[in-house]
């Protein structure tokens, strides 16, 4: 009789104890990654996609372990095997099957030793009309009569922008200009040489100023609309390029153009670059510059360019803006008169 | 006989603490992973936003641990293996806007001047004295009663928010969108969008979400400056982001949005459900900053540490 109970009480704490040993240990997270055929995981256009599942083992995968690959939402299509298909994991042989819409079984034929790397691939049918962020988990379960290890993980496959936000902005273009006094203190259209006489040379100066967000600059061209003269046939002989005036010697022209030294965006976001003066586009011999330049033409010149936004200072400003003087001198026989053109500024940004 | 009696009793009532057994049991072409012993339950319960897999009559059920072993107990140790990982992202709709007069973090609420655009289940997003300093918060909607609506929580920074709007720049917006969209630009404005981010996620360990600009933001080969200083200040020519909320990363400053690297903006080292924080992209320019239609696609990524 105390025989048979201790039996029954040794039974029953051996039941007890089976039940507890059969719960499953070892399961652990892994880090999962995905990509795709171009080695991506959010440039995916949806429609049929290679992904390619990697992990790495936490534990020892024996033989017959089966790995789940889930994809949600589920694919438009049942999934298959890849155009190369997988038949390995990490080296150890093994091959898909039960495949559905949403998941696919992997199932090994050899054992995969801890800690190793391996990878699956699968074809999916994806959406190819709605941005959608799919994910794509593992479930590796190792199963013997002693224990079960699982593995898990997840990651996301993102299809058409799923996880894509676009920001815009719009800077709307802007060009300014206007023709101001030598000290840049208000706007003016005159330039007055004054009465003219054989004892001196007169001049007169301006400056143009000229702001701009156009993202390459912008050209500013000079256009006379005659030589200098005095109504009818008397004109004023143009002084030579790159000459002083002289008193007593008849000539008229630009005495300089000096280009603003400062106010250019450069490469670094900074505003402290120059205008460039250029050579007249009439004749390869004029130079815009800190000399002079005959102005015995009618048709449009460049004078100043920028490649870039231009910024100029707030008024008044004399390194920001370009400063332009005009000079005449007068000899004996130089006609009497009233000498007069109008000069033409364009601006025009390159936006 | 008492002796039989007895030993029959101390059976049975080792059996009543044992009611949930674990087997892995298999056959030619099947396999049962795990079973309980229990009094039922039922796997596809489900309501609009959510499904519902349940055991009823299991004991001792958790995660228990010693040194080198976890102990899962209970059947549905067996369904939280399932990993799952999602990202939902809405960006503020400037065309679904309203002004708010009253915000509450404790119920959960605002009342806006007119409901009428927004429905349950929208993402929106509450704002503050709309500029660079702007306080905001963001939720889902669970209900709208006139002009009041429920969100199921505030994240962002809803404690800092006005239980009365002080009026003027006060504005609710949908936040299904996904484009950040600034807008015209004019020197001496404050451009602001918000977006946000809503993580779910059964990694033990957490996730961590990342942003990434596939250029700086750009017209042509024309770029505008990134904010370098912590700061984006009206009339310089600056642009960053500000991320507000519990889980965001970087909070209190406004960062770039790298383009050769990442930049994590939220994590949690734990799972996650319904995690969000909001991002406020950051606009300024100035009076030369170079005309164009200026675009960036911005990437965000999360990653599950199982």
């Amino acid at each position: 009789m105390k025989q048979q109970l201790v039996i029954r009480a040794l039974i029953t704490v051996a039941a007890f104890f089976i039940a507890l040993a059969l719960i499953p240990v070892g399961a652990s997270g892994v880090t999962v990654t995905v990509s795709d055929g171009s080695g991506t995981t959010d440039a995916g256009s949806g429609g049929s996609t290679e992904i390619t599942t990697s992990f790495t083992s936490s534990g020892l995968y024996v033989t017959g372990t089966q790995m789940t690959l889930t994809v949600s939402p589920a694919s438009t299509s049942t999934l298959t095997d890849c155009s190369t298909a997988s038949t390995d994991f990490g080296g150890s042989a093994g091959s898909f099957g039960s495949f559905t819409t949403s998941t696919a079984v992997f199932t090994l034929t050899e054992n995969v030793a801890t800690s190793t790397s391996g990878s699956l691939c699968l074809t999916y049918g994806l959406t190819t009309t709605t941005a959608t962020n799919y994910s794509i988990s593992v479930l590796a379960t190792s199963s013997t009569s002693e224990y079960t290890a699982t593995d898990f993980g997840a990651a996301l496959y993102y299809v058409l922008g799923g996880n894509e936000v676009t920001v815009s902005a719009q800077v709307p273009a802007s060009l300014s200009f206007s023709i101001r006094n030598s000290a840049d203190t208000a706007n003016t259209n005159v330039c007055a040489l004054g009465t003219l006489s054989l004892s001196q040379v007169n001049f007169c100066d301006y400056r143009l100023r000229i702001a701009t967000n156009a993202a390459n600059g912008f050209t500013t061209t000079l256009q006379p609309d005659a030589i200098f003269n005095a109504g009818g046939s008397a004109t004023m002989t143009a002084i030579t390029n790159d000459t002083a005036f002289a008193t007593g010697t008849e000539a008229y022209g630009i005495a300089f153009l000096v280009g603003a030294t400062s106010g250019g965006r450069s490469g670094v976001g900074a505003f402290d670059q120059p205008v460039t003066e250029a050579g007249s586009s009439v004749d390869a011999s004029l130079t815009f510059d800190a000399d002079s330049t005959p102005l015995d033409f009618t048709t449009a010149t460049t004078v100043i360019s920028y490649t870039a936004p231009f910024n100029a200072a707030s008024a008044p400003s004399l390194i920001t803006t370009s400063r332009v003087m005009h000079g005449a001198a007068i000899g004996a026989g130089t006609p009497t008169g009233d000498y007069s053109h109008t000069i033409t500024y364009r601006v025009t940004g390159s936006f | 006989m008492n002796i039989w009696k007895r030993n029959w009793s101390i059976y049975v009532t080792l059996m009543v603490l044992v009611p949930s057994t674990v087997f892995a049991m298999s056959s030619t072409n099947y396999a049962i992973e795990w079973d309980s012993i229990n009094s039922g339950g039922e796997d596809s319960s489900s309501s609009t936003n959510y499904q519902l897999r349940d055991t009823v009559g299991e004991h001792g059920t958790g995660i228990s641990s010693s040194e080198n072993y976890t102990l899962g107990a209970g059947y549905r140790q067996g369904d939280s293996q399932d990993p799952f990982l999602s990202i939902a992202i809405g960006t503020q709709e400037n065309s679904v806007q309203t002004t708010w007069t009253n915000f509450s973090n404790s119920t959960s609420s605002v009342t806006v001047a007119s409901a009428g655009s927004f429905s349950t289940s929208d993402y929106i997003g509450v704002i503050e004295n709309r500029g660079f300093g702007q306080l905001v918060a963001v939720g889902k909607i669970s209900g709208i009663n006139g002009n009041v609506i429920s969100v199921d929580d505030w994240e962002g920074e809803p404690a800092s928010l006005s239980a009365v709007a002080s009026g003027g720049d006060d504005y609710v917006y949908r936040m299904n969108g996904n484009a950040a969209q600034l807008g015209v630009q004019t020197v001496s404005t404050e451009s602001t969008s918000m977006t946000l981010t809503d993580i779910a996620t059964n990694a033990n360990n957490g996730y961590t979400v990342s942003v990434q600009g596939d250029t700086d933001l750009s017209y042509s080969s024309v770029s505008i400056t990134n904010v370098s200083d912590g700061t984006v200040s009206v009339d310089a020519e600056e642009y960053g982001i500000e991320t507000v909320g519990t889980l965001g990363v970087g909070t209190g400053s406004d960062l770039d949005i790298p383009t050769s690297t990442t930049r994590t903006i939220q994590n949690s080292s734990t799972y996650a459900s319904e995690d969000r924080v909001a991002v406020i992209y950051k606009l300024s320019v100035d009076a030369v900053t170079p005309a164009g239609d200026y675009t960036q696609t911005v990437l965000y990524r999360v990653t599950g540490n199982f």
